[in-house]
C-alpha cells in the first residue's frame, strides 16, 4: 500500500501528536492524583540525575558520550560530591521511600552549606526487583563515578552486587543487612545481619513463652533461606517445637490457603533447617499459639487480612511490621503483635533528636513519602548519617580512600537511636542489637532495652 | 540479478553494516555498551519472529521464553558444569530448539488465535513456574539465578563490564551471519515452502509440502535463534533472572516486530535498537522542568508510545515501518530503472 | 476430610474470580470478534479510577456506603467511556481485519493502558482495594473451617447472574442478535440494515463495563492491586473461556469453577509458587486438542 508523501508526513505527525497528547494527559492527571510534594524538588538540587532502567529489559543507563574521562577522581569534583544508590522500585516491593530518605538527608545537608562546602548530588537507579537490573544499576553507578553508595535498598539484587561495587573501589554504606555486606572490607552496614534476625526472633519467642508457633517466610528472595534455617534451628535449640513452615512469594495475593495450612498442616522447610516438631491436635483452636512471620511490609497486610477472615488471632512475631501506611490497613488485626527493630521505634520516641530530625526532614522534602517510613528507611537515614560524618572528617581531601579511612576510623559513633557504631578495618558488623516493640491494638510500644547477640 | 550476484551484494552489505555498527559503541561508557549488546540480543528475539511469523505465518507470543531457556541453559552449563562458554551457548541453543519443537506440536493442529493463546500460556507457565520454582533450581540456579563472571570465546576475553565490547562484537557478528542466512533462506527452496505455508496451508499441502516437518522446523529454528541471543545474556548482564524473559517481553517482541515490519530482517535490527537503546536515551536525557512541573521520563512513557504507535501502525501501515520504507525505496528504484526514459511519477 | 472441604471452598472462590474475568472476554469475543488481551488492563484502569475516587477524592464525612457507591459509579462510568473511546479510536478501523491482527492490536492497548496507569498512580501508597461489601462479613462453613468472605460470594453471584443475564440478552433480544451479527460479519450485517457503528460501540462499552466490574470485585477478593496482576489473570481466564468454547457464557462460568478447583487441589501436596499456571496451560491444551470449539470454526479456517 503506497501513500502520497504528504499523507505519510501527516500520519507521522498524527502519531507524534497522539503520543505527546497521551504523555501530557497522563502528566496532567498525575498531578491531580499524586499526594502533594512528590513531584517538585526545589532546594538542595539533589535529585540531579536519575536513571530508570527499562521495564522488561534491564538495559543499563547510557552515560553521556565520552564520560569515561570524568573531571573528578571518584565522585568529588570542585564543589560537588556525587554519591548514589539503587533501589527496587518497580515491582512487588517499592523502595523509593528509602531513596527519598537519603535524598532528604542530603538536601538538608546541602541547605546547611553542604559537606565542607561541597554540595551533594545523589544519583539513583531502579533495579526493579530483578537481579539483572541490579547488576545493570551497579554498572551504572560505577560509570557515574560515584564517591560511595549510600543507603541502597534492593531486596532481590543488592546481595549480589555488593562485590561488583567494591571491586570497582566504591565503598557501600548501609543496605538491608544481606550477608555480603558483612564480608567485605569496603562494605559498611549500619544494622544487624539478617542472620541475627533469625536468632533474635527465636530468642524473643522463647522470652514471650511461645509454645507451638507456625512459621511463614518469604521464599523467593535468595538469601533468605539461610536466615530461615537459622531461625528454625534456633527455635529447636530454644526448645520450641514449631508446627509448620509456609513459604510464600512477595507477589502472593491471597493468604487464605496459607492461613489454613498454618492452622492445620505440617510442612517442612525447603531451604534447610530443623523439621517441624509438633502437630497441633485437630480440636485445639489455640494451637498454633503464635505466628512467626518474616515478610515484607506489604505481605504482612495480606497475612493479617486472611487471619482476620478466619477469625484467628494468634500472637504475631516478626520484624518491620510498623510501616505507617500499610499499618493503617491492619487495624483490628493487631491483637498481640511483636516487632523486632534495630533502631529505636519512632512511635514512642518522638522526643529523641534523631527521630525528630528524621521525621521532620522527610516530611519537609518528601511529604508524600512520610506515610511509607519503616525500619528500612531508618537503615537508610543511619547510612546517610554515617556517610556525612566520615565525609566531613575527611576534610577537603575527600576521596574514596580518605573516606574509607575515616569510615574505618569511626569508633563509638552515636547515631542517637541505636547502639554506638564502631567499624575498624576488615569486614564490619557494628550493630548486633534490637529492641522489641509490641502492639495490642493501640499503637506500638517499646518493650525492651537493647538486646544484643 | 542473478542469485550469485544477489548473494554477493548481500554479503557485502552485511560486511559493511557489521563494520560500521561494530565501531559505534566504542566511544561510549559501559552503560551504553550494555545497551548495544542488549539491542543485539533483543534483535535475535525479533529475528526469530520474522522467521516464525513473517515467513511461516505462525503467531507466537512466547519468544522471550525461548530466549530465557537459552539464557538459563547457558548459565547452567557455565556455573554448574564449568563448561567453556561456547559449549554453553551451544547447549542453550539446543535446549531452546528442543523447546521450540515441543511448542510446535500444538501448532500442527491450531493456528491463529488459538495458537496465540497456547503460546501465551507457555510464556506464563515458564515465567511464573519454570523460571521461579524450587523444582527447577537445577536449571535456574535458584532465585538468585546463575552468575557469570568472564568468559573466553574465540580467544577473546569478555565479561559484563570491562570487556563488554568484545561480547558485543561477537554478538553482532553472529547476528549478521544469522541475518544473512535468513535472507538467503527466504529465497531458497525451504523458504518458498515456508512462505507457502504462510499464504495457504491447504494449498501448500496439496503442493506436497510436508506441513508437519516444516512447521516443527520453523518453530525449532525460530526458538534456536531467540535462544542464541539469550545464551549470551548471562555473559552480558552478569547474571540471569526471570524478569527479562517474562510475559511482557514476549508481548513487546510481538508488538515491536509488527511495528517494524514482521516480514523483514532489517526490521529486527531496527526493533532491537528501538527496544534497548531508545528508552535509555529517553530516561537519560528526559528530565527537567516543563511548565513548572518537574518531569522524569521513565520506561513507562516508552511503553505507552509503543502501544500507541502499534495501534496506529496496524491501522494505517500494515507492513510496518521498515516494510513501508522498503516498499517506497523499491518503488522509487523500479521507477527509476523503468524501461524507457520516461519519468514515472511515484505514487 | 476437612482439608478437602476447605480446599474445595478456596478453589471455588478462586474459580469465581476466573469466571468473572472470563465472562468479559467471551462477551467481547462474541460481540466484536476480538480476543481482548487487554481485558485485564482495561478492568485495572477503571478499578484505579474507582480507587482514586474512593481513597483520594471522597469527602471524609461521607458514610462508607456512599463513598463506595460513588466510587463504583465513577469506575463504571469511566469504563463505559473507555470502551467507547477505544471502539472509536481503535477497533472501528480494524473491523474487517483478521482476528490475529485484532488480537495484536489489543497488545498495543494493553501496553499503553498498563504504562499509563503505572505513571498516574505509581507512588509508594499501598493500594487498598475497594470493598463493595465490608470485608469483615465472613461466613465460616461448618465442617470445613475455612472462611468465605462476602466478597467471594458476591463474585460468584455476579458471575452466575451475568452469565445467564447476558446470555439471554444476546440470544433473545434483537439488539443482542444484532451484536452477534456484527461480530460474525460486519459487511453482511450492514447490508441487512444493522447500524454497525452503534452496535459495535455498545458492545465495547458493555465489555469494558464487565471488565471494570470484574476488576473492582476481584481486587477486593485478594488479587494484588497493582498494574499488572489483572492482566496476568489472562491465562486462567482464557482457559475458562475455552472450556466454554468461547461461545457459551454459562459454560464459561462453569469452566471457571472447574479450573479454580483444579488449580487449588494440587496445592494440598505441592507447595509451589507457579504450579497453578501449569494446570491452566494443561487445561487449555486439553480443551483445544480434544475438541475444536465451535467458536473457532471460522478462526481455525484462516
Amino acid at each position: 500500500m503506497s501513500r502520497g508523501f504528504r499523507e505519510r508526513v501527516a500520519v507521522s505527525l498524527l502519531g507524534a501528536a497522539i503520543v505527546m497528547g497521551a504523555v501530557l494527559g497522563v502528566m496532567t492527571v498525575r498531578s491531580f492524583t499524586q499526594p502533594a510534594g512528590t513531584v517538585a524538588v526545589q532546594s538542595g538540587d539533589v535529585s540531579g540525575t536519575s536513571a530508570n532502567t527499562t521495564g522488561a529489559s534491564p538495559a543499563a543507563m547510557p552515560g553521556a558520550p565520552g564520560s569515561g574521562g570524568s573531571s573528578s577522581s571518584g565522585g568529588v569534583s570542585g564543589g560537588k560530591i556525587t554519591i548514589g544508590g539503587f533501589f527496587d522500585i518497580t515491582g512487588p516491593v517499592d523502595s523509593s521511600v528509602e531513596r527519598d530518605t537519603v535524598r532528604a538527608y542530603m538536601q538538608a545537608v546541602n541547605q546547611a552549606g553542604g559537606i565542607n562546602g561541597r554540595q551533594v548530588e545523589y544519583v539513583w537507579c531502579d533495579s526493579k526487583y530483578d537481579a539483572s537490573s541490579a547488576h545493570a544499576c551497579a554498572q551504572y553507578l560505577i560509570s557515574q563515578n560515584v564517591l560511595a553508595v549510600v543507603g541502597l535498598t534492593a531486596p532481590l539484587g543488592e546481595n549480589n552486587e555488593i562485590q561488583t561495587l567494591t571491586h570497582a573501589g566504591i565503598p557501600v554504606i548501609g543496605g538491608l543487612g544481606t550477608p555480603a555486606e558483612y564480608q567485605d572490607p569496603l562494605a559498611f552496614p549500619t544494622s544487624a545481619n539478617f542472620y541475627r534476625y533469625g536468632t533474635a526472633l527465636a530468642d524473643e519467642a522463647r522470652a514471650l513463652g511461645v509454645k507451638h508457633p507456625a512459621v511463614v517466610v518469604l521464599g523467593d528472595v535468595p538469601w533468605v533461606h539461610p536466615v530461615e534455617a537459622n531461625l528454625l534451628n534456633r527455635l529447636a535449640a530454644d526448645g520450641i517445637s514449631y508446627t509448620d513452615v509456609e513459604e510464600v512469594s512477595a507477589t502472593q495475593a491471597s493468604y487464605t490457603a496459607t492461613v489454613f495450612n498454618m492452622q492445620h498442616s505440617h510442612h517442612g522447610p525447603s531451604g534447610g533447617g530443623a523439621s517441624p516438631g509438633y502437630s497441633c491436635p485437630a480440636t485445639d483452636r489455640s494451637c498454633p499459639d503464635y505466628v512467626i512471620a518474616a515478610l515484607d511490609p506489604f505481605s504482612y497486610h495480606r497475612l493479617f487480612d486472611a487471619m482476620e477472615a478466619a477469625n484467628w488471632y494468634p500472637g504475631v512475631l516478626g520484624a518491620g511490621l510498623d510501616k505507617f501506611n500499610v499499618q493503617k490497613s491492619y487495624d483490628g488485626e493487631l491483637r498481640n503483635a511483636h516487632s523486632l527493630v534495630p533502631f529505636l521505634s519512632p512511635y514512642d520516641h518522638q522526643g529523641n533528636t534523631t527521630v525528630r530530625q528524621y521525621l521532620g526532614t522527610v516530611q519537609h522534602f518528601y511529604p508524600g513519602q512520610f506515610q511509607a517510613l519503616d525500619i528500612y528507611t531508618q537503615h537508610a537515614w543511619t547510612a546517610a548519617m554515617v556517610f556525612a560524618e566520615a565525609a566531613k572528617k575527611a576534610g577537603s581531601n575527600l576521596s574514596r580512600d580518605s573516606l574509607v579511612q575515616q569510615l574505618d576510623a569511626l569508633q563509638g559513633f552515636q547515631t542517637g537511636w541505636s547502639v554506638p557504631l564502631s567499624y575498624g578495618s576488615g569486614p564490619h558488623d557494628p550493630n548486633h542489637c534490637f529492641t522489641y516493640t509490641a502492639n495490642s491494638g493501640s499503637g506500638w510500644h517499646t518493650t525492651s532495652g537493647w538486646i544484643c547477640s | 540479478m542473478t542469485s550469485t550476484s544477489k548473494l554477493m551484494v548481500r554479503v557485502a552489505l552485511t560486511l559493511v553494516a557489521f563494520t560500521v555498527l561494530a565501531r559505534i559503541p566504542a566511544g561510549f561508557d559501559v552503560g551504553f555498551k550494555f545497551d548495544a549488546a542488549l539491542a543485539v540480543i533483543w534483535a535475535f528475539g525479533l529475528l526469530s519472529l520474522v522467521l516464525l511469523t513473517g515467513y511461516v505465518g505462525q503467531i507466537s507470543l512466547c519468544q522471550a521464553t525461548f530466549a530465557g531457556v537459552g539464557a538459563y541453559g547457558a548459565g547452567m552449563m557455565v556455573s554448574s558444569f564449568h563448561a567453556d562458554y561456547l559449549v554453553a551457548v551451544v547447549v542453550g541453543v539446543a535446549a531452546a530448539f528442543a523447546l521450540g519443537v515441543v511448542v510446535g506440536l500444538p501448532a500442527l493442529r491450531l493456528r491463529g488465535i488459538t495458537l496465540a493463546i497456547v503460546t501465551l500460556g507457555i510464556a506464563l507457565v515458564f515465567d511464573r513456574y519454570v523460571f521461579q520454582d524450587h523444582a527447577f533450581e537445577w536449571f535456574t540456579g535458584g532465585s538468585g539465578g546463575w552468575r557469570v563472571g568472564e568468559a573466553n570465546v574465540f580467544g577473546l576475553r569478555m565479561d559484563s563490564s570491562a570487556h563488554l565490547m568484545a561480547a558485543y562484537v561477537v554478538l553482532l557478528a553472529l547476528f549478521c551471519l544469522v541475518a544473512l542466512l535468513m535472507v538467503n533462506l527466504h529465497d531458497s527452496g525451504a523458504g518458498r515452502r515456508f512462505r507457502a505455508i504462510r499464504d495457504s496451508e491447504l494449498a501448500a499441502a496439496t503442493m506436497g509440502v510436508d506441513l508437519t516437518r516444516y512447521k516443527l522446523l520453523a518453530f525449532g529454528l525460530s526458538a534456536a535463534i531467540a535462544g542464541l541471543g539469550g545464551a549470551f545474556y548471562p555473559l552480558v548482564a552478569g547474571s540471569v533472572s526471570p524478569q527479562p524473559f517474562w510475559l511482557f517481553t514476549s508481548l513487546q517482541f510481538a508488538a515491536i516486530a509488527v511495528l517494524m515490519g514482521v516480514r523483514y530482517v532489517p526490521a529486527a535490527a531496527l526493533g532491537g535498537v528501538f527496544m534497548a537503546v531508545v528508552p535509555d536515551v529517553l530516561t537519560r536525557f528526559g528530565h527537567g522542568t516543563f511548565l513548572g512541573h518537574q518531569y522524569d521520563i521513565s520506561y513507562d512513557w516508552f511503553s505507552i508510545a509503543v502501544g500507541v504507535l502499534l495501534i496506529i501502525q496496524l491501522i494505517v501501515l500494515p507492513d510496518g515501518v521498515w516494510g513501508d520504507i522498503r516498499n517506497r525505496v523499491h518503488h522509487a528504484w523500479a521507477a527509476a530503472t523503468a524501461i524507457g526514459t520516461r519519468k514515472v511519477k511515484v505514487a | 476430610m476437612s482439608a478437602l472441604a476447605a480446599y474445595t471452598i478456596i478453589g471455588l472462590s478462586l474459580g469465581g474470580i476466573f469466571s468473572l474475568a472470563a465472562l468479559g472476554i467471551v462477551l467481547i469475543y462474541r460481540t466484536t470478534g476480538v480476543l481482548n488481551l487487554a481485558h485485564g488492563a482495561m478492568g485495572m484502569f477503571s478499578t484505579f479510577v474507582a480507587w482514586q475516587v474512593f481513597y483520594g477524592w471522597s469527602h471524609p464525612f461521607w458514610p462508607a456506603w456512599l463513598a463506595t457507591a460513588i466510587a463504583l459509579l465513577a469506575g463504571l462510568v469511566f469504563a463505559a467511556a473507555l470502551g467507547l473511546a477505544l471502539e472509536f479510536a481503535v477497533f472501528r478501523n480494524v473491523r474487517t481485519r483478521e482476528p490475529v491482527v485484532k488480537a495484536v492490536i489489543t497488545i498495543g492497548v494493553l501496553l499503553a493502558l498498563q504504562s499509563a496507569a503505572s505513571l498516574i498512580w505509581k507512588n509508594n501508597q499501598y493500594h487498598l482495594p475497594i470493598y463493595v461489601v465490608p470485608q469483615t462479613w465472613v461466613w465460616v462453613m461448618p465442617g470445613a473451617d475455612v472462611p468465605v468472605g462476602a466478597n467471594s460470594i458476591l463474585i460468584i453471584a455476579v458471575a452466575v447472574g451475568l452469565a445467564f443475564g447476558l446470555g439471554a440478552f444476546l440470544r433473545y433480544t434483537s439488539f443482542g442478535r444484532a451484536m452477534r451479527a456484527v461480530s460474525d460479519s460486519p459487511t453482511s450485517a450492514s447490508l441487512w440494515g444493522v447500524p454497525v457503528s452503534k452496535v459495535s460501540a455498545v458492545s465495547w462499552m458493555l465489555g469494558s463495563l464487565v471488565a471494570a466490574l470484574a476488576g473492582i470485585l476481584i481486587t477486593a477478593q485478594g488479587i494484588n492491586f497493582d498494574t499488572t496482576s489483572l492482566t496476568l489473570l489472562i491465562i486462567d481466564a482464557l482457559a475458562a473461556a475455552l472450556i466454554g468454547g468461547l461461545v457459551s457464557l454459562p459454560l464459561t462460568v462453569l469452566g471457571g469453577f472447574v479450573l479454580g478447583l483444579l488449580e487449588t487441589y494440587p496445592t494440598i501436596w505441592i507447595q509451589s509458587i507457579g504450579f497453578p499456571r501449569l494446570v491452566a496451560l494443561l487445561v487449555i491444551l486439553a480443551v483445544l486438542i480434544v475438541r475444536n470449539p465451535r467458536g473457532f470454526a471460522a478462526v481455525a479456517a484462516k
